[in-house]
């Protein structure tokens, strides 16, 4: 039963926005139970890429398919999503945006949010509006990987964070996501989370330069990501 | 979808309920100040400035309704909130309906509550008990002809369809105003002004055409068959197929949207 491992395999994906080519024809099989990096500089094609798999966007070419089918009600409840903005509204208090999740994703786990908030020392009598930036992007975290997904697509979920929280959030994720579970992070913070990842997907306009486990570089190329990464996208 | 419908209701009422018992607050107390006594008082210059103040409330609630059924679409749907709706286990069809339900109860609440402050405004000069009459007669109409109860039946629904359909031709507009890369609200506004004009100039060639062309023959056919039947039959037709054409255009504007919402979605 190989093929019930493929979590998102993507052929041929592309997308045009007017006539520039965010993602070119790419070709992409992922499996269950794999923390994987996305990395590239900005404007490469990553939240395109994240998008697609949302459904948010539809592709201008190829297919994609998440847990087997193209994105859609059944992906929506399987699939973990942390977008790279607050889609907060302001008049929720934190408390409703826990019930919001509750109510819809019968995977959510209320316990599990609930204790996050408390160590995070977020008041959950708070309303969404009051809430500093960084707090927002905090509770945006806990309520995606609150969740017992199949896969977790989170982009750039570090970025907004201060370091010392930067380091929870990474022990959340990773202490958060079954086994056959997937995450696909998009950063550019590599340094960060270099220490997790299991594979590395590079993209740069558009186009997957890499794809490797981290272990297969650190053996063939006798360097760490990061500095693979500084290489390859050198200016 | 009750689950949205629930959420929508939520985000809704929290403004609209508080304004619905001012404006019912409000009116009670201009129908205190338009008894005689109090408009001699400080020679009736409070009674103006509450009739005023009365009605600038009116207009609030229903720009306060126009607001809110525009806000909920675009906020919720096409700007940031976006990213967490359309990622929700639920289809596009089901976003579209709970907002329109929605949209239309408080579409439909408004204008209660604006029938029931006019009432409450006149409740001192026997407006109650003309209207009781009023309703007491219509009671004896419906007894001698039950096509009376049909009609007004038939009329709700008319008013509930252009009402819905209305509602969805905003829906419309945002949508198609959303495909353009930047200003996407001034072009929601300008669709809303294109699609209204051609919206005319078709609406008035169909009309043109009734006169003469083959839409001539159509409208002759029509008569010819009309020609025996009883009135009553005939208004309900009649009103029914004013129903059929409200509900047309609505149905047209429903689809765009879903189309749009489903394949050409691009949240910024």
């Amino acid at each position: 039963m190989e093929q019930k491992n493929e979590l998102i395999v993507c052929t041929g994906l592309s997308k045009t926005y007017g006539s520039v080519k965010a993602l070119d024809s790419l070709d992409l099989t992922l499996g269950g139970g794999r923390f994987i990096g996305l990395l590239g500089p900005n404007g490469s094609g990553k939240t395109t890429l994240i998008k697609l798999l949302n459904g948010l966007i539809q592709p201008t070419a190829g297919s994609v398919l998440v847990d087997g089918q193209t994105p859609g009600v059944h992906t929506h409840s399987v699939v973990s999503y942390l977008p790279d903005r607050g889609y907060l509204n302001d008049w929720m208090r934190v408390s409703d945006l826990i019930d919001f999740f509750a109510d819809f994703y019968a995977d959510f786990d209320r316990v599990k949010a609930n204790d996050m908030l408390k160590s995070l020392q977020i008041n959950a009598l708070d309303r969404l509006k009051t809430l500093s930036k960084g707090t927002k992007e905090k509770v945006q975290l806990i309520v995606t990987m609150s969740r017992k997904a199949k896969l977790f697509l989170l982009d750039e979920p570090i970025a907004g964070v201060d370091p010392a929280a930067r380091d929870y959030i990474l022990n959340t994720i990773l202490s958060n996501y079954s086994e056959d579970a997937s995450v696909l992070l998009s950063t550019h913070l590599i340094a960060d989370i270099e220490r997790v990842l299991d594979e590395v997907i590079f993209l740069k306009n558009g186009v997957m330069t890499l794809h490797e486990s981290v272990d297969t570089i650190r053996e063939e190329h006798g360097k760490s990501v990061d500095m693979l990464f500084r290489e390859v996208f050198a200016c | 979808m009750l689950k949205l419908l629930k959420y929508e209701w939520k985000a809704c009422a929290r403004i609209c309920l508080p304004l619905y018992g001012a404006m019912l607050l409000m009116s009670m107390v201009s129908a205190l100040m338009t008894t005689e006594r109090a408009q001699d008082f400080m020679s009736g210059i409070p009674t103006a400035i509450l009739g005023m103040l009365y009605f600038a409330m009116l207009v609030a609630v229903f720009v306060v309704t126009l607001v809110i059924l525009i806000q909920r679409f675009y906020k919720n749907l096409l700007g940031d909130e976006g990213y967490l709706m359309f990622t929700l286990p639920v289809t596009v069809a089901q976003h579209i309906w709970s907002k329109v339900i929605i949209a239309a109860v408080i579409c439909c609440l408004s204008g209660i509550v604006a029938v029931l402050s006019i009432a409450i405004l006149g409740s001192g000069t026997g407006l109650f008990t003309g209207l009781a009459m009023l309703i007491g007669e219509f009671g004896r109409i419906i007894v001698v002809d039950p096509n009376v109860l049909g009609y007004m039946l038939e009329g709700i629904l008319l008013l509930l369809l252009s009402t819905i359909s209305g509602v969805l031709y905003l829906y419309l507009c945002m949508a198609l105003g959303h495909l353009a890369k930047k200003h996407r609200v001034l072009m929601s506004v300008v669709w809303y002004f294109v699609l209204s004009t051609v919206a005319q100039f078709v609406f008035s060639f169909v009309l043109i055409g009734m006169g003469n062309g083959p839409m001539e023959m159509v409208v002759q056919a029509i008569g010819d068959m009309v020609v025996g039947v009883p009135p009553q039959v005939l208004l309900h037709g009649v009103l029914l197929g004013f129903c059929v054409a409200t509900a047309i255009p609505g149905a047209i504007c429903y689809f765009g949207t879903h189309y749009i919402l489903k394949n050409r979605l691009n949240l910024e």
